[in-house]
């Protein structure tokens, strides 16, 4: 019996806050770069930690709601960096049409794959994003006459809304802010929606939910096109962030890896489990660069590895859905 | 007026071996249609040749006179043909009611609408009080309501049962059995895969037998449960007296 009261009790659940705790989140997010102002360190570690919290969350609405496991979402990320940035070296168009650009190509190459490869059963899918983000990152690296080469591209700073440059980082701290947004809503709204219901039935099991009338393949497709056009803004600011883009950081299998494990560490399906696991992330990231200054490669390596072996070990449903457990109450709405 | 389901020389190979061999039948409003048969006899096959999930080699499958062979699963459950599964396919990470809601969208125009009609299939089944259960530590008896509550929730009008009283205790039977009557007085029509003789026998008018992919003997309950071939085959144990 108790067994079923326990069952039956709501849950407080921190994915889904009340009203007034988002009145508070938006606050503090409000305030927190002007608190952090003159501490640029931490400003610049929690744009970061926005920037692939927006990524992360792009690769969840695939990965994590979808089950399509991507491991070579990097090719979508750099296609949104590579976009706007030549775009504005090159032609001189504004960053903001760059984005908008690199979000429309990432999502038909997206959209491409998936037609090709979400018809067959079996491991076509995560292998072919692997292979783009390769050939994508060989192309980058030869077409030198286009895109520099290994050297990469350096973008002129040119300070000015239209160029999404700023002489302050708080406004990239809001432009952060706002493309996170953007996966954290949708992953929101998946949990109140048809097409919502369809994707995770389809992640579940693909043979029920085609018995059920569900176009699996379609569902399959339109998410992953989603997914990747998002990844693609998010590499876009990434490139107007740091101003130098390099074909063997933005198409690598680890800013791929990254992205998955950010939100693997969160909570795979959950809205808020990204942001949480790309704090965790980027934060440790931070904390041991400053530590062992130097050699930061291996200890990245080292520290994903870790914290990866941690999570599935002792939280394996990730962060968000473990506390919400914990924590759970009587009284809280779900 | 046409069959509600006609299957014509419905074949499937498996390398050597032939799963279903040369099958036709046809299926009228409001039937109520029991297929049996040993382990391996082909009924699953049968079920995912007429529904989309597997493309037969050979025969034709026509619902309402339209010729749907090779269609696709998510195409024919469209048109009304549903089908449950013989090995219960839940979607693990949705509780008990969303299961059933991902049902209900597909034939609902909103997801308000879609929650109030899944209460109602639930209550229908007798899940209701197990909404909020999670997947993972649902015993078989009520992972077989479920599988039922899915399909029911797409308001089919041609319904495929796969073995829904597999593995299911002789008062989850009985429970089970009273839930069927009731949908088929809801005016769907049943086909109805089971190894439960003694129900399917109770449930169904007519009988079709399958032996080795192919059809052995087809007709009323009454004169398929009493053909001697029948008989010897498999149907020993079974009182004819007890029968619909
Ligand atoms: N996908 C498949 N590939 C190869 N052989 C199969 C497949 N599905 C079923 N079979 C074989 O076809 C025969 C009929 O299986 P099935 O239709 O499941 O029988 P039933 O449901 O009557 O127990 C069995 O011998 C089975 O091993
Ligand atoms: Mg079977």
């Amino acid at each position: 019996m108790m067994n079923v009261m326990t069952e039956v009790k709501k849950q407080r659940n921190f994915a889904y806050p009340s009203a007034r705790g988002y009145g508070a989140a938006a606050l503090l997010l409000t305030l927190l770069p002007f608190l952090l102002q003159n501490q640029l360190y931490y400003l610049d570690t929690l744009i970061l930690a926005l920037l692939w919290a927006s990524a992360a969350g792009a690769w969840n609405l695939a990965g994590g709601y979808g089950g399509l496991l991507s491991l070579g979402h990097a090719a979508f990320f750099g296609i949104g960096a590579y976009t706007s940035s030549l775009l504005f070296v090159k032609l001189n168009v504004s960053p903001w049409l760059g984005m908008v650009a690199g979000a429309v190509l990432a999502g038909l190459m997206g959209w491409f794959i998936g037609m090709i490869t979400l018809r067959m059963k079996g491991p076509f899918f995560g292998l072919a994003t692997i292979a783009i983000s390769e050939v994508l990152m060989i192309t980058a690296v030869n077409w030198t006459e286009l895109t520099q080469g290994s050297q990469g591209v350096n973008i002129p700073y040119k300070p000015g809304f239209v160029n999404m440059a700023f002489d302050s980082k708080i406004p990239y701290y809001f432009i952060a802010l706002a493309i996170c947004l953007v996966p954290y809503l949708l992953a929101r709204w998946l949990k109140e929606s048809k097409f919502g219901y369809e994707l995770m039935a389809v992640r579940d099991n693909e043979a029920a939910a085609q018995a059920l009338g569900i176009h699996t393949v379609r569902v399959k497709v339109v998410i992953i096109a989603v997914s990747s056009s998002i990844t693609a803004m998010a590499g876009a600011f990434y490139a107007q962030y740091v101003t130098v883009i390099e074909p063997y950081h933005e198409f690598s299998f680890s800013v791929s890896i990254q992205m998955v494990l950010m939100a693997m560490i969160g909570g795979l399906g959950t809205a808020s489990g990204p942001i949480f696991g790309s704090l965790v992330v980027t934060g440790l990231d931070t904390f041991l660069r400053d530590v062992f200054q130097g050699a930061q490669g291996g200890i990245q390596a080292m520290m994903y590895g870790s914290l990866l072996v941690l999570v599935v070990l002792f939280v394996p449903e990730g962060l968000i859905p473990w506390f919400t457990r914990r924590f759970r109450s009587g009284k809280g709405e779900k | 007026m046409a069959p509600l389901l006609t299957v014509e020389h419905l074949t499937k190979r498996f390398g050597g071996l032939t799963a279903v061999n040369d099958v036709s039948f046809t299926v009228e409003e409001g039937d109520f249609l029991g297929i049996i048969g040993p382990n391996g006899a082909g009924k699953t096959t049968l079920f995912n040749l007429i529904t989309g999930f597997l493309p037969p080699d050979a025969g034709e499958v026509r619902f309402k006179d339209q010729p749907i062979t090779g269609w696709k699963a998510y195409k024919i459950s469209r048109l009304g043909m549903t089908r449950t599964f013989q090995i219960t396919k839940p979607f693990g990470h949705l509780d008990v009611k969303e299961n059933v809601v991902v049902a209900a969208l597909q034939t609902s125009s909103t997801l308000r609408e879609a929650r109030e009609r899944a209460e109602g299939v639930l209550r229908f089944v007798g899940l209701e009080s197990y909404r909020d259960r999670s997947i993972t530590h649902l015993p078989m008896g009520l992972k077989k309501k479920l599988e039922l509550a899915k399909a029911l929730a797409t308001r089919p009008s041609l319904l495929f049962l796969d073995e829904v009283m597999g593995g299911l205790a002789s008062d989850e039977v009985q429970d089970m059995m009273e839930v069927l009557r009731k949908v088929r007085e809801s005016g769907v029509t049943l086909i109805m895969i089971e190894h439960v003789l003694q129900a399917i026998t109770q449930l169904s008018e007519r009988l079709l037998v399958l032996h080795h992919g192919a059809k052995l003997a087809h007709g009323s309950t009454r004169e398929v449960i009493r053909d001697p071939e029948v008989v010897e085959a498999y149907l020993g144990e079974v009182d004819p007296d007890a029968v619909h």
